[in-house]
C-alpha cells in the first residue's frame, strides 16, 4: 500500500513537472503575441517602442487600431484577399489534381517531356518572370484585374507535382476494373481516384490558401488601384522608406492581418501539420 | 468537404466552380477605376481638355484625409492636391498611382515597361535614365519662362543629374521632389549634465569621439548609465563609413557611368575612418549591428549622447511629441574642403519617355515642386525641397530644429552615391559589419568589399 502511494505520489509530482514546463514554454511562445497585441493598443508606441517591452500598454487606446480600419481600406483588402484567394485556390487545385491524375495514370506521347517541363516552372524565381508575364497581361488589356492573379496558377508545378506522386501510389488495377465496366477517363477520374484524393486535395488548398493569401510581389506589379489592394499591399503601404515602420500602428496590423490566419489554423490544425509533414513545404 | 462535394454530381460541380470563378474574377475587374482618380475626365471647357496627367507615387499616401499616427492630427488626403492642379489646369483630370515603398523597383519597371503613368517619382532615377525610358528635362526648362531650377535648394538639382544611354555628360532627368538629408543629431541635457560644450556646427571626427568618450559611463545627474555615441552597424553603416573617409578628404571612388566607376574602398582615408568606427563602437551601447541600444533614443530616458546619420523623418513629430524640444540638436555631418559630405537622398520626378501627355505631366512637374504642393507634402510628413520652405510658418516655427536640416540638404556630397541602389552598397555594409563584430580587421574587410565590387563591375 505504501508502495502504492509512493508510486501515486510520484507520478502526481511528474505530472506537475511535465504541466510546468509545458505552461513555461506555453508563456514563451504565447508571449510574442501578447505582446504585439499590447503595443498595439499602446498609444505612444508609435512615438517610441516601449522599452523595456512591458505587457499593460502605458496608455491604453483603439487609436491605432482606429487608423488600421480608417477609410474602409483594410476591410475592402480583405474583400479583395478572399476573392483573389478563394477563386486561385479553386482554379489551382482543380487544374493541378487533373494534371497530376493525367500524368501518373495517362498514356501519352510527351507525358516525360511535358512533366519535365512542368518541374521546370519550379525553377524559375517569380522575379525573372516579372515583366513577361506582366507583358502578356498588358497585351491582353488584363492589368489591374484580379484576372493576373487568378489566372498563372492553372499550372502549378508544385502542386502537380505533390499531385503525381500521390496518385503514383494508387494502384492501376482501380483504372483498369473502371474501364472494363466502360467508364471512361473523367468518370474513372471523378468516380474512381478523386474520392482517395481527399488527404492530397486538403494539403493543397491550404498551401495554394496560404501563397496567395501572403503574395506581395505579383499583385504589387499588376495592380495599380488601391480600390484593388490585397492585405499584404495594405499593410506595406504602412512601411517607410529604410523598410521600418511604426511600432504602435505596425503592430496593430499585424494582429488584425493574423486573425483570419488563426481562425483558419484553428478549423485545419490537423491538416496544416499534415500538409507540412507531407509535402515539406511551409507556407511562407 | 470533399466527401461532400463528391456526393454531387461532379462535373455540375466543377461547371458550377468554373461559373463561380467567372463570376468573381470578372467583377473585380477594375482597369479604369483608380484609386487616385474620381475620373472627371469629361470636366468641360479649358486649356487642357480632355488631358489627363497619371503619377506615380510612393510611400503612405491616401486620397482621403487620414490620420496622422504620432500627432493624430487629420492630414489632409490627395484629393485637395488633384482640386487644386485641375482649377489650374481647366480641363485637365489628374490621377494617382499610389505604392508602397517596398517593392516599388520592380514596380516602376514594369509600369515604365507599358506606360502605365506618365509622372514617376524615382529614387533609383540612374539606372531608369540610362534604359533610355526618361525624357530629358533641360529643354522644357529651356523653354518654360515661368519656371527657373533656382526654386531649389542648392545641390539638389545636380545631385540627382543622370546619364542617358546616349550622353557623356550628366543630364537633368528628374526635378527634386522631397528632399533628404543625414546629419548629427545630439542630446543637449546629456552634455550639460556632463558639463561638455555643444557640438560645433561643423563637428571633426575627433571633437565627436572626444565629447562621446567624456559622455560614456554613469550619468553624475542621474546616475544613469550614459553612451557617447550610437550608430547603426547594419544597413546604413557603409555610408557613415564613407562619410567619415570624406570628413578627411577621402572618397568612395569616382566615375559615374558604370564602365568608368572606380571604388577607393579600401583608401588609407577608408581605413582610417573604419578604425574610427570602430573606436566609436567602443562608446555605443551593445548591439549596434543588430541596430540595438538605441531604444531610449528620443525619450525622455534617452540614454545616448550622439546619434551618427540622422535623417528628418518625424524628427519635429517626434520631437514635439516627446517634449524634447530643448534637448535635440543638430550639427552637420563631416565635410570635406569643398564642403560637401553625407548621402544626398530623397526622391526626384520624372517624366516617361513615352507619355502621351508630355506638356501636362511637365505641368505637373511644375505643380509638385510649387509652394502650394511642396507644403502640402510637408503638411503629411515628406520634406520639402525648394528654398522658398524657410519661409514657411511651418518650417519658421521649428527652425533652430530645421533650419541645419536645411543646411545638411544644401551640402551632401555630389554626384550621389549611385552605386547605393546596387550590390557594392551591401558588400561594403557586409565588411563594416564583419569588421564591427571582429570577424575581420578593418584592413582586411575594406580590402575584401573592395575586392569583391570590383569584380561586380566588371561581371555587371
Amino acid at each position: 500500500m505504501f508502495k502504492t502511494m509512493t508510486h501515486k505520489k510520484a507520478e502526481k509530482i511528474t505530472m506537475y513537472v511535465k504541466f510546468t514546463v509545458l505552461l513555461v514554454f506555453g508563456i514563451i511562445l504565447m508571449a510574442p503575441f501578447i505582446w504585439m497585441v499590447s503595443v498595439g493598443f499602446d498609444r505612444t508606441a508609435n512615438i517610441a517602442m516601449p522599452f523595456p517591452p512591458r505587457l499593460i500598454p502605458e496608455e491604453i487606446s483603439s487609436f491605432n487600431f482606429g487608423i488600421v480600419m480608417e477609410n474602409g481600406r483594410l476591410i475592402q483588402s480583405y474583400i479583395n484577399s478572399a476573392i483573389v484567394t478563394i477563386t486561385s485556390v479553386l482554379i489551382g487545385v482543380s487544374s493541378s489534381l487533373l494534371a497530376g491524375y493525367a500524368f501518373s495514370k495517362g498514356r501519352f506521347k510527351g507525358k516525360k517531356v511535358l512533366f519535365v517541363l512542368v518541374l521546370c516552372t519550379l525553377m524559375i524565381p517569380m522575379e525573372p518572370r516579372l515583366i513577361p508575364l506582366y507583358k502578356l497581361f498588358n497585351s491582353v488589356d488584363l492589368l489591374n484585374t484580379f484576372w493576373p492573379l487568378v489566372l498563372p496558377p492553372i499550372i502549378n508545378g508544385m502542386l502537380i507535382f505533390l499531385c503525381k506522386q500521390f496518385f503514383d501510389q494508387l494502384p492501376d488495377t482501380l483504372r483498369e476494373a473502371a474501364q472494363i465496366d466502360g467508364a471512361g477517363e473523367f468518370k474513372i477520374f471523378f468516380r474512381v481516384y478523386f474520392p482517395l484524393a481527399g488527404p492530397i486535395a486538403a494539403t493543397m488548398v491550404i498551401l495554394a490558401f496560404i501563397w496567395s493569401w501572403n503574395d506581395f510581389l505579383w499583385p504589387l506589379v499588376v495592380l495599380n488601384s488601391q480600390d484593388l489592394h490585397t492585405v499584404p499591399l495594405y499593410l506595406a503601404s504602412f512601411s517607410l522608406e529604410n523598410g521600418t515602420s511604426l511600432g504602435g500602428l505596425t503592430m496593430a496590423l499585424a494582429t488584425v492581418s493574423v486573425l483570419p490566419i488563426i481562425v483558419l489554423y484553428l478549423f485545419l490544425q490537423r491538416y496544416i501539420i499534415q500538409s507540412i509533414a507531407l509535402s515539406g513545404v511551409k507556407g511562407e | 468537404m470533399v466527401k461532400r462535394l463528391l456526393k454531387k454530381d461532379s462535373l455540375l460541380t466543377l461547371v458550377l466552380l468554373f461559373l463561380f470563378i467567372s463570376v468573381l474574377a470578372g467583377c473585380s475587374s477594375g482597369s479604369d477605376e483608380n484609386s487616385g482618380a474620381s475620373d472627371n475626365g469629361e470636366t468641360a471647357g479649358g486649356d487642357w481638355d480632355g488631358q489627363k496627367v497619371k503619377v506615380q507615387l510612393i510611400g503612405d499616401f491616401s486620397m482621403e484625409d487620414s490620420t496622422d499616427p504620432i500627432t493624430g492630427e487629420t492630414t489632409p488626403g490627395l484629393t485637395n492636391l488633384k482640386e487644386e492642379f485641375e482649377k489650374q489646369h481647366p480641363g485637365a483630370t489628374v490621377e494617382f498611382i499610389l505604392m508602397p515603398w517596398e517593392g516599388y523597383t520592380e514596380k516602376t519597371q514594369s509600369m515604365l515597361t507599358s506606360g502605365d503613368a506618365d509622372v514617376y517619382q524615382m529614387p533609383g532615377i540612374a539606372d531608369f535614365a540610362a534604359q533610355g525610358i526618361l525624357e530629358p528635362l533641360q529643354p522644357y526648362i529651356d523653354e518654360d519662362d515661368e519656371f527657373s531650377t533656382d526654386i531649389f535648394i542648392d545641390q539638389q538639382v545636380e545631385g540627382w543629374k543622370a546619364l542617358g544611354p546616349d550622353s557623356s555628360e550628366l543630364e537633368i532627368f528628374g526635378l527634386p521632389f522631397f528632399g533628404d538629408a543625414r546629419f548629427i543629431t545630439y542630446d543637449k541635457k546629456l552634455f550639460d549634465d556632463w558639463g561638455v560644450e555643444y557640438l560645433s556646427d561643423n563637428p571633426t571626427m575627433e571633437e565627436i569621439h572626444d565629447k562621446a568618450a567624456q559622455m560614456t559611463g554613469t550619468n553624475p545627474v542621474t546616475g544613469e548609465q550614459n553612451y557617447g555615441v550610437w550608430f547603426r552597424g547594419d544597413w546604413s553603416s557603409a555610408f557613415t563609413l564613407i562619410n567619415a573617409a570624406e570628413g578627411i578628404d577621402g572618397r568612395w571612388g569616382t566615375g559615374f557611368a558604370w564602365d568608368e566607376v572606380e571604388f577607393e574602398f579600401d583608401s588609407p582615408e577608408m581605413l582610417e575612418a573604419l578604425n574610427w568606427l570602430l573606436d566609436m563602437q567602443e562608446l555605443a551601447p551593445e548591439g549596434i549591428v543588430s541596430n540595438q541600444g538605441n531604444e531610449k533614443w528620443m525619450t525622455q530616458d534617452n540614454n545616448i549622447a550622439i546619434m551618427l546619420s540622422t535623417g528628418p523623418g518625424e524628427l519635429v513629430e517626434q520631437t514635439q511629441a516627446q517634449g524634447l524640444e530643448d534637448r535635440i540638436a543638430i550639427a552637420q555631418e563631416f565635410k570635406n574642403e569643398e564642403g560637401m559630405g553625407g548621402l544626398f537622398a530623397g526622391s526626384p520626378l520624372t517624366i516617361a519617355k513615352d507619355s502621351e501627355n508630355k506638356d501636362l505631366a511637365w505641368e505637373w512637374l511644375k505643380f509638385a515642386t510649387s509652394d502650394f504642393a511642396q507644403e502640402y507634402f510637408y503638411e503629411t510628413g515628406a520634406f520639402p525641397s525648394v528654398k522658398s520652405a524657410l519661409e514657411w510658418e511651418s518650417v519658421k516655427e521649428h527652425e533652430e530644429l530645421l533650419g541645419p536640416v536645411f543646411e545638411a540638404m544644401a551640402t551632401p556630397y555630389i554626384p550621389r552615391y549611385h552605386w547605393a541602389a546596387g550590390q557594392p552598397r551591401f558588400i561594403l555594409t557586409s565588411e563594416v559589419e564583419s569588421a564591427l563584430t571582429g570577424k575581420r580587421s578593418a584592413e582586411e574587410a575594406l580590402e575584401k568589399a573592395q575586392k569583391e565590387s570590383t569584380e561586380w563591375l566588371e561581371n555587371r
